[in-house]
């Protein structure tokens, strides 16, 4: 496999090599790139089982109790700090605040989704 | 400086074949690029429309062996027939499919004949590649999502674009290359 690999990169051109560090480089930067189109989220919905259960402000800082899960609101992002599940795969994925961002906690039958973007500077403009 | 090989640029003998025999080397590309594509449909994914792509691999075969009509014939027929076969015939995923193989085959057949020595069969097959990812992630970006969200999957379009298009290259070539058969027979 290897050797056809070598062999296949003796008749790459110029134009094939061009064309792969172009997609390279533009694949890993546009990593970066992504992070930023991020919108920061105001609200946050919690359900349970599959139904919606609370819908809660990023804004406000509480700690509270869904399920087997203790949730921890502060600096604008949410995240689980304590739960009963066997892997804590939650618990580790951190605190998450842009839109469309999830914490799905199988064994409790959790998830936590970032929902609504912040408003505009203003909430409306007449006229 | 890399030599053109028998498959680089443009430097392909055309060879030909007798009506037959080529439907019959059409018909079995078709079979070994719906193998790739149930095989690829089988993996879980992001996305349910988003796959590697490997079964672009015929249609390069196709391209570089028997030519553009070739090329195209054997990518409607997979499509169509890969629809069928997973009940998505003329819905949303069937156009992604339809359009990006297309617009995919038509780029790959202009750069084979009109785009000189400046891509060999690897750089044209990532070429291919992308253009099927690009049209696909633009046709779902307008039909489905309907918002910025796609660009989210800017990185791995561009990435799995590399990949895909760089594997399907090098397998092309080998097999054209060791077979001659396949092509000149």
């Amino acid at each position: 496999m290897s050797k056809l690999f070598s062999e296949a990169w003796q008749i790459t051109t110029v134009g094939d090599r061009f064309l792969m560090l172009v997609l390279a480089v533009a694949g890993l930067s546009s990593l970066f790139w992504v992070e930023g189109l991020a919108v920061e989220g105001e609200t946050v919905l919690i359900s349970v089982e599959g139904a919606p259960a609370v819908r809660k402000s990023l804004d406000v800082s509480e700690t509270f109790t869904v399920g087997g899960a203790r949730v921890v609101i502060e600096h604008g992002a949410i995240r689980i700090s304590e739960s009963t599940c066997p892997q804590k795969l939650c618990l580790h994925q951190g605190p998450i605040n842009a839109v469309g961002e999830m914490i799905v906690c199988v064994p409790n039958k959790i998830s936590i989704w970032i929902e609504g973007a912040r408003k505009n500077k203003f909430d409306a403009v007449t006229g | 400086m890399p030599s053109p090989g028998r498959v680089s640029g443009a430097a392909v003998k055309s060879v030909a074949v007798r009506p037959t025999t080529q439907s019959v080397r059409l018909a079995l590309l078709v079979a070994v690029g719906l193998i790739l594509f149930l095989f690829e449909s089988a993996i879980p994914r992001p996305l349910p429309w988003l796959k590697p792509g490997l079964s672009n691999l015929i249609v390069v075969l196709a391209l570089y062996g028997f030519g553009f009509t070739a090329a195209l014939t054997v990518m409607l027929l997979r499509v169509v027939l890969g629809a069928l076969i997973l009940g998505t015939l003329l819905n949303p995923v069937f156009l992604f499919s339809f359009f990006g193989g297309l617009l995919a085959t038509c780029a790959m057949g202009g750069l084979r004949y009109y785009g000189g020595r400046v891509f060999s069969i690897i750089g044209v097959s990532i070429c291919g590649a992308f253009v099927h990812n690009v049209t696909q992630l633009s046709l779902a970006a307008v039909l489905v999502v309907a918002n910025v969200q796609v660009l989210y999957l800017t990185p791995l379009l561009l990435l799995a674009s590399l990949f895909s298009g760089t594997v399907v290259g090098v397998v092309a070539y080998g097999l054209l290359e060791k077979t001659n058969h396949l092509v000149s027979a």
